[in-house]
């Protein structure tokens, strides 16, 4: 800008008489704002024309961060449709208090996506690890079909001498984590927009349902009886659910070369899967007693209370809901929950008694169920009929 | 629980086209859900009328109460009158504007963080002696955004504290820091009236956004962009309503001040900002000129030869 202003100009402009009276916040917000009419928006220009004090508020709060949704959505519309309920004054002072809210920080961020590529980075690592490795085991697994069935998919870890009291102390130490993970996704509720579960996801977690312990002469039996914490089952964009194994060395099964290293392998990289599966949103989930639940406006919700066998695995394909659990007992609900129908898995007449723990479906048609007791039954019709394979 | 306004002690009677508008917006305004109910809102909305009037009619009023930020002017209202399903509200959706226009306004960390704790105080309305609350929302009046509203207290803030701790900046380190302490310049001597009164019709004659304008760009020395964003505009529309007033103003106080006896020599020199370092000496021209051909003492002496 060439042109200068005349300094007889800039001085007058300079040693202008202040006014005593300033607009208020409110005028000086909307001026801001350019939502004033134009006799007040004039008046309010003339005004920060003379008073440096005003301007400099303008100015400053004109350089805040706009405006940012609120942190929940769905916590504002509860607010909303809640009635008027007291707050007690710690609340309030915890909501304020400054470890609360903290200021963000660009390290922060950063170290944010730092670690979210590191998690993509290794599990990405472990699928293609995992993928080589598994060549060793299934060559054994076909190696061993000449033996007795077991109906268990990875045979050379079928047999342990102890399994439930073995993989107890190994799947002891997840449980809080967990729990708190439960905790977390119970306390930050997530947006009803990001709830999207995708086909064929199984999302329930089986480990925390409770299953009835097997007795000794069932556990000395050739029977598997996959225990209780071996059971997480995981399908992701219609992977193939498989059961984890967790404690392979204290179940007494002696490996053969190199297995540690696999198993090491599986295990971690089945933790990653699980925890990846865990903090994706969805409306339905197994709570730690086993109960189904549906998240709604009014938060998690019990469905099919009435059951007293605990679930352990719920499956969702668009409104498709397919929920197990122990005694065989699996249901189906084409609407999202709103009704829901007892399926019964039977085979020549013998109805299915083991514990489900996998359903994965393809689409609303195809899908298939998973026992503990090793019965693996498939449908093609949407449940209407089922084959044990 | 009925929230009663305080603003229904001041005897504003509501007009009819405020009564027509309580009626229309009551419903979806979430007064009912805050405890508000239709004669408190009509009190309160008939007070912030009255305030910005007087209108010439109706529709005029009806079209400055449709302007008016209603459900968060209710929010507000409800949380100074102490609703805590409001105040509940409130913490949700502007806790975190408040919180991050403090880190943003003030530089260092703690000082913002003891700005959002006071005024989060002030907005609760806890007083000193903590037995009145008073809160500063009642003084939100819906002209703008709450959030907005928010920004702009919390820089006043900041300004008063700055002001109130200003004095208390040791000298020792304000030395240390690069200030220099000049001696006060004398009082400007005589300004010459016909000056005064040149400068003095050219800004009479300006208005406010043009006012503005200057004493943004030239007094507080704001940038392009941050006059642009106030405003509204693009900053090439700033900068060309810049060259534009100045331009016209130079030219009409040349006018007048030649109009007023001066000469055009003599109105430029008073308009012009001439200090020493501004003044471009050439130094090497001047330096290499050559010896001139006739110098004073060849022609001092080839007169006395």
């Amino acid at each position: 800008m060439n042109d200068k202003l005349p300094k007889p100009m800039l001085d007058a402009l300079a040693s202008a008489a202040k006014p005593a009276e300033h607009p208020s916040s409110d005028l000086l917000t909307a001026f801001a704002e350019q939502s004033l009419t134009a006799p007040d928006k004039e008046l309010v220009a003339d005004h920060l024309g003379r008073c440096a004090e005003c301007r400099e508020v303008v100015f400053l709060a004109n350089t805040a961060p706009e405006a940012s949704e609120p942190e929940d959505e769905l916590v504002a519309a509860e607010f909303r449709d809640a009635p008027s309920r007291p707050v007690a004054p710690y609340a309030v002072a915890a909501m304020t208090s400054p470890a609360v809210v903290a200021k963000p920080r660009w390290w922060a961020s950063r170290w944010v996506w730092a670690t979210s590529a590191a998690a993509v980075c290794l599990v990405v690592g472990g699928l293609f690890v995992g993928q080589r490795f598994t060549a060793v085991p299934r060559a054994r697994q076909v190696a061993l079909q000449s033996e007795p069935a077991l109906g268990n998919r990875y045979p050379e870890k079928a047999e342990p001498e102890k399994p439930s009291q073995n993989a107890a102390p190994e799947a002891a130490p997840a449980a809080p984590k967990m729990k708190t993970q439960a905790a977390a996704q119970q306390a930050s509720v997530p947006r009803a927009g990001r709830i999207t579960p995708t086909p064929g996801e199984v999302i329930g977690l089986s480990d925390q349902a409770p299953a009835p312990r097997p007795s000794k002469e069932q556990r000395a039996s050739a029977q598997p009886a996959t225990p209780a914490a071996d059971s997480h089952t995981i399908a992701i964009n219609g992977a193939l659910a498989r059961p984890i194994l967790t404690a392979p060395k204290a179940s007494g099964f002696a490996p053969s070369s190199g297995q540690p290293q696999i198993d090491s392998l599986n295990m971690s990289m089945n933790r990653l899967v699980t925890s990846a599966a865990r903090t994706q949103h969805s409306t339905w989930r197994i709570s730690s007693q086993g109960q189904l639940e549906h998240l709604t406006a009014d938060g998690w919700t019990r469905v099919l209370a009435d059951q007293t066998a605990g679930f352990r695995v719920v499956s969702v394909v668009g409104s498709e809901v397919w929920a197990g659990g122990n005694d065989g007992m699996l249901f189906h609900s084409s609407d999202n929950g709103l009704q829901w129908d007892r399926v019964a898995l039977a085979n020549a007449g013998a109805v299915e008694t083991g514990a489900i723990v996998s359903i994965r479906f393809s689409d609303a048609q195809n899908g298939e169920v998973e026992t503990n007791s090793g019965g693996n039954y498939s449908t093609s019709n949407g449940g209407v009929t089922w084959t044990k394979q | 629980m009925a929230l009663t306004s305080p603003a229904g002690t001041l005897g504003e009677q509501p007009s009819a086209a405020l009564r027509e508008f309580v009626a229309e917006h009551y419903g979806a305004c979430g007064a009912a859900e805050v405890g508000l109910d239709r004669m408190a809102l009509a009190a309160m909305l008939a007070q912030i009328a009255a305030q910005a009037g007087p209108f010439d009619d109706a529709a005029s009023e009806l079209s400055f109460l449709q302007s008016l930020r209603l459900e968060e002017l209710v929010l507000a209202r409800a949380c100074a009158l102490g609703s805590e399903h409001a105040w509940e509200v409130f913490l949700n959706r502007y806790r975190n504007i408040l919180y991050e226009s403090a880190y943003k306004i003030a530089p260092v960390e703690s000082e913002a963080r003891i700005l959002a704790d006071s005024l989060y105080a002030e907005l609760y309305g806890v007083d000193a002696k903590g037995q009145q609350r008073t809160s500063k929302l009642l003084y939100y009046q819906g002209r703008g955004s709450l959030q907005g509203w928010l920004r702009v207290v919390v820089a006043q803030e900041y300004i008063n504290r700055y002001r109130g701790t200003r004095r208390e900046t040791s000298l020792d380190a304000a030395v240390e820091g690069g200030a220099q302490f000049a001696i006060a310049q004398a009082e400007c001597v005589a300004i010459d009236p016909r000056v005064e009164a040149a400068v003095s019709a050219e800004l009479a004659a300006l208005d406010g956004n043009e006012r503005l304008l200057l004493a943004a760009y030239y007094l507080d020395h704001r940038t392009l962009a941050e006059i642009a964003k106030l405003l509204g505009v693009h900053e090439s529309t700033i900068s060309r309503k810049l060259v534009r007033i100045t331009s016209a103003a130079r030219k009409r106080i040349r006018k007048r001040l030649m109009q007023s006896g001066m000469t055009g020599r003599q109105a430029d020199e008073v308009m012009e900002d001439v200090e020493v370092r501004d003044l471009r000496v050439k130094v090497r021209e001047t330096l290499e000129q050559g010896p001139p051909d006739s110098t004073f003492y060849q022609k001092k002496g080839e007169s006395q030869g």
